[in-house]
């Protein structure tokens, strides 16, 4: 307050002095990741699906970082409140999005995932995820707060409930990343181990409900355990191309991205980055991610609400078991999943996403009221 | 919320931030650890990172499966082919290298033109065959060579020969090159990796193109050590998953009967057929002329291809299966038994004087002068057509139409070979789906009754279809003929044939009236085979092809043999033998050869003296455990590099 000109400045660089810069640079490293990435993998993908322009995906990439770069920007402005506001918005949306796809949705491979806004395919199980996170820590820290609250009951009918459309897509992958990430932000809000406990089994339970019930999952994790079944054809190939990398990528350019894994550009652009720059550029891409955690929980254990602490350590979790997710199977180290690489993966919905989740998590990190009230309390 | 709880919280927050930021530090580390192992560890020597060496997957494309008679002679398998590649990525500019190998074999610019488009389109990823076929002498040269032509691969692959050449051409049908619109039609990507080796051949036509999934096999692998320029530097062979050959098809077909039949057909335009009456077995499928399917898989040349679009004979025409004819007076067994189902008793007897005056005009036997006095056996020892016009006035056509499909005609028995057609079998409800845009002619006039009950008009069979007919006769059972006897070691499941289902006795007399064709001194006495024991019944045909004109008789045309090859009828004979217990059936369809007894009855005489000598129902046919030991020792390594 002292110093006027602070006042003055223009919001964008009132923002640009408070908003957590190391999340920020993280998040744009892998964006310009994406593009480079998108680039080697673009071309032999637009040829196989019949597109001319050889930079199709690169450049469509490129086209949707304005609107991420917006809604990044955009979204950070706002205050925690309004953040909060915007989680549960887009939470109920897409939650009826959802309710809906059964009527509305394309059908892509066997799935009901998508629904088409004019030429743009929106998948809304992503919306949902930031979503609900941000739900899911306002209900979590109102019982902190007011033990007669059922914040734990609500929190957990959503879950279900979100799950529940999720599976019925059927879209085991992100549900199994909304419980794991739920997990998460229950185990760090301090609650009972023993809940935890509970909820992993109800997800175990499912899940062997799942595998025995359901084809889709079940042909999923056979392939997983039986690397010769037919439907594990694109991990094998991630597999071998990313060995082929070696230490420092491949003299001659990612032939088997190329020319043998249709979806190089999307869920297993992890694997062109293997193929093409080695084990150095991979270890980077893990470390960004481990970094952008990392950092999202320091910030979190320093926030001053409850709320804020867990929606930022859920957002974090979030973002990265999703990455730990898309890697871990393009490694075989994690059965086949139809997950994109946030920031890095070709994809709009995936991408404007993640940047609204990166927004929201920008908006309760930033430092603005914790300076005034350290100023205020100073003085 | 500020209350005292509030540090406690904040701690407990902490320490389970830390706790997860451990677990996150895990699971990273664990990505880190797997990428380490497969890029790192996996990555065997310092040498293989010096050089840049990179591990492919090489596909070990399968040997295809064998086609084979009865008695597991090969109608089609497989023979080295010694041929050079190209492997595009190996080469500075493929036309160069091309031009180099021109040099060695015979390699015409229009060829060149078309490798060079081929790898533009396949973007030089595979390497692409450039000549194969090739005999040992330009193969060695080409081979001691090789130092001086960069990019260029000669070795030894496996192509498909079929021994009995045009003989069982239409039975066995082709393979050809992959098309794109195979691989589009192709769902799986790793077939699609198999289509896309270089040379590799999929059926194109006949059991070939049906069986494609049985016979293809399934793809092996192995992996090869390249270096930065693709050069294979170590093949891991040990380690290779190997190919397994395309299951064997064991056909119904007697290759030594198919061959005696082509020879008797020699020379005309023409088709047999024989069925094991008791098993539905094809022992014979002829067709003449055929073309020699191993020039389809080494590439037909275009003026060949051209001529034999262009032939009247039709040599690409599958004509047991794809050529239809009106059956003419063969139909009669059919036209006799649905008499007797509208009530018209065998003794029945009608005066023939030749020519039969109906509605405003008349209806000619093909006997000037009539037969007499002929009942219902003699009607079809003599072929008497006043006979069946007499019938036809009062029989209604839906009835003949039961009695034709009953007896197998009009329909199609699916045998696996492309191209097979159903005929027409005329009714009302046929005439009035035909004419559906007419409504004019969709009425069923009397008077087509008269030409359709001789087999005329409409009415239209294969030569499969009369066989069949032959059989069903004989047997008085829903005969069903199959062409493939086993798949690998399954046998196909053939059922009993259940009576059809038509009084049994109406039967008897055409059995007898087809006796006395052949052995009474009727149509096609001379048609007649002299061993007792071999006893043939069979009912001539000939079917009327153009009508000579009163104008045409006038000038003196009154003899066939002065018309033009194409103008004249039709000739066609059915038969069964032996009478007492009939076991095989055959039909004979002669295109243009005037006369069923005089044209298509010695032949199917000398088909069935043959079938009758060797009895081939009696030699037992291969067995699965024969076929699988088979496969066994023929799945050689297929050569690559050589």
């Amino acid at each position: 307050m002292a110093e006027p000109h602070r006042l003055d400045a223009s919001a964008l660089a009132h923002w640009w002095r408070t908003v957590d810069r190391v999340l920020l640079a993280t998040c744009g490293a892998l964006l310009a990741i994406g593009v480079v990435l998108l680039l080697a993998a673009g071309p032999s993908a637009a040829n196989r699906l019949g597109i001319e322009n050889a930079f199709h995906f690169p450049m469509r990439q490129t086209a949707f970082l304005f609107p991420a770069i917006a809604i990044v920007v955009g979204v950070s402005m706002v205050s925690p409140l309004d953040a909060r506001r915007i989680g549960v918005v887009a939470f109920i949306g897409a939650l009826m999005t959802m309710a809906m796809l059964p009527l509305i949705a394309n059908d892509v491979n066997g799935a009901r995932r998508w629904v088409d806004l004019g030429g743009f395919a929106f998948q809304p199980s992503e919306l949902l995820k930031p979503g609900f996170v941000i739900v899911a820590a306002w209900m979590l820290s109102e019982k902190r707060r007011n033990p007669a609250f059922p914040g734990i009951a609500i929190a957990m009918a959503l879950y279900l409930v979100a799950t529940a459309l999720l599976v019925i897509q059927p879209d085991y992958g992100q549900a199994a990343l909304l419980t794991a990430v739920w997990m998460v932000m229950f185990f760090i809000s301090g609650w009972s181990i023993l809940w935890i406990l509970g909820i992993a089994s109800a997800a175990g339970a499912a899940l062997a409900f799942g595998f025995f019930f359901s084809d889709h999952l079940a042909a999923r994790v056979r392939a997983f355990l039986d690397p010769t079944a037919d439907g594990n054809y694109q991990v094998r190939q991630s597999v071998e191309a990313i060995a082929s990398g070696g230490l420092g990528g491949a003299g001659d350019g990612p032939v088997i991205v190329k020319t043998r894994l249709p979806d190089a550009h999307t869920d297993f652009i992890f694997a062109v980055a293997g193929e093409q720059y080695g084990f150095f550029f991979c270890v980077l891409v893990i470390v960004l991610f481990a970094a952008f955690v990392m950092r999202a929980l320091d910030k979190a254990a320093k926030a001053e609400s409850a709320f804020a602490q867990v929606a930022i350590a859920g957002l974090g979790a979030l973002i990265g078991l999703q990455a730990f997710i898309n890697i871990g199977v393009s490694l075989r180290a994690l059965p086949a999943k139809g997950m994109t690489l946030p920031f890095v993966s070709y994809g709009g919905s995936s991408l404007l996403t993640a940047s609204l989740a990166v927004g929201l998590l920008l908006a309760l990190t930033r430092r603005t009221r914790t300076i005034r009230r350290r100023r205020e309390v100073m003085a | 919320m500020r209350g005292g709880s509030d540090p406690e919280r904040k701690e407990v927050f902490t320490r389970r931030a830390v706790l997860f930021s451990g677990g996150v530090s895990l699971l990273f580390g664990g990505v880190a650890a797997r990428l380490y192992h497969l890029q790192i560890a996996r990555h065997d020597t310092f040498e293989d990172l010096a050089l840049e060496n990179q591990f492919n997957t090489r596909v070990i494309t399968p040997l295809r499966g064998e086609i084979v008679d009865r008695f597991g002679v090969s109608l089609a398998t497989n023979r080295q082919n010694f041929r050079v590649l190209l492997v595009p990525e190996e080469t500075s500019d493929p036309a160069e290298a091309l031009q180099k190998i021109a040099n060695f074999v015979d390699l015409p610019p229009a060829r060149r033109d078309r490798i060079l488009r081929e790898i533009r389109r396949t973007g030089g990823v595979n390497p692409v065959q450039v000549v194969d076929n090739l005999d040992w002498d330009e193969f060695s040269k080409i081979s001691f060579a090789r130092p001086e032509l960069e990019g260029t691969l000669p070795e030894v692959g496996e192509t498909r020969a079929y021994p009995f050449s045009s003989a069982t051409a239409f039975v066995v049908g082709y393979v050809g090159a992959v098309t794109d619109r195979d691989l589009q039609a192709e769902n799986q990507e790793e077939e699609r990796v198999l289509l896309r080796q270089p040379g590799f051949k999929v059926g194109r036509d006949g059991l070939e193109r049906t069986y494609e999934r049985e016979l293809r096999g399934v793809a092996g692998a192995m992996q090869v050590k390249v270096n930065a320029h693709g050069r294979v530097l170590k093949e891991y062979r040990e380690e290779a998953v190997q190919p397994e050959q395309g299951r064997t098809l064991a056909l119904t077909i007697d290759a030594e009967l198919q061959m005696a039949a082509m020879k008797e057909l020699e020379g005309e335009s023409a088709s047999a057929v024989v069925i094991d009456i008791e098993t539905g077995d094809v022992l014979v499928l002829a067709s003449t002329p055929a073309f020699d399917p191993n020039l389809f898989n080494t590439g037909i040349p275009a003026d060949l291809w051209k001529e034999f679009n262009e032939s009247p004979y039709k040599p690409l025409l599958n004509k047991p299966l794809g050529g239809v004819y009106p059956p003419g007076s063969t139909f009669k067994a059919v036209s006799a038994i649905a008499a007797q189902r509208s009530g018209v008793k065998t003794n029945h007897s009608v005066r023939c004087l030749g020519r039969f005056w109906y509605g405003n005009r008349y209806f000619h036997c093909w006997k000037q002068g009539g037969h007499g006095y002929v009942d219902m056996k003699a009607s079809l020892k003599h072929s008497c057509d006043t006979f069946y016009y007499d019938i036809a006035q009062t029989l209604d056509i839906d009835l003949l139409a039961d009695t034709a499909t009953k007896l197998g005609l009009g329909q199609s028995y699916n045998l696996g070979i492309p191209g097979e057609r159903a005929g027409v079998m005329p009714s009302r409800a046929w005439k009035a789906e035909y004419y559906a845009g007419d409504p004019e002619n969709q009425k069923w006039y009397p008077g087509e009754t008269l030409s359709a009950i001789i087999g005329q008009g409409a009415v239209t069979s294969t030569p499969l279809q009369l066989a069949v007919m032959a059989a069903r006769v004989a047997s008085g059972r829903e005969i069903r003929p199959r062409i493939v006897r086993m798949i690998g070691d399954t046998v196909t499941k053939q059922p009993t044939f259940a009576q059809i289902d038509i009084d049994q006795g109406y039967f008897d007399v055409v059995r007898a009236g087809m006796n006395a064709v052949t052995n009474e001194g009727g149509t096609a006495a001379r048609s007649r085979l002299e061993n007792p024991e071999w006893q043939l019944a069979g009912k001539t045909g000939t079917s009327q092809v153009y009508r000579i004109t009163a104008e045409e008789r006038a000038k003196g045309l009154t003899k066939p043999e002065q018309l033009p090859w194409e103008r004249r009828d039709h000739a066609l004979f059915i038969c069964f033998a032996p009478y007492e217990s009939p076991r095989y059936a055959c039909s004979v369809v002669i295109e243009h050869g005037i006369g069923g007894a005089r044209a298509a009855g010695p032949k199917a005489r000398e088909i069935m003296r043959a079938v009758m000598q060797k009895d081939p129902a009696r030699i037992p046919a291969i067995g699965p455990a024969a076929i699988a030991a088979r496969g066994s020792t023929d799945a050689r390594e297929p050569g690559r590099g050589a």
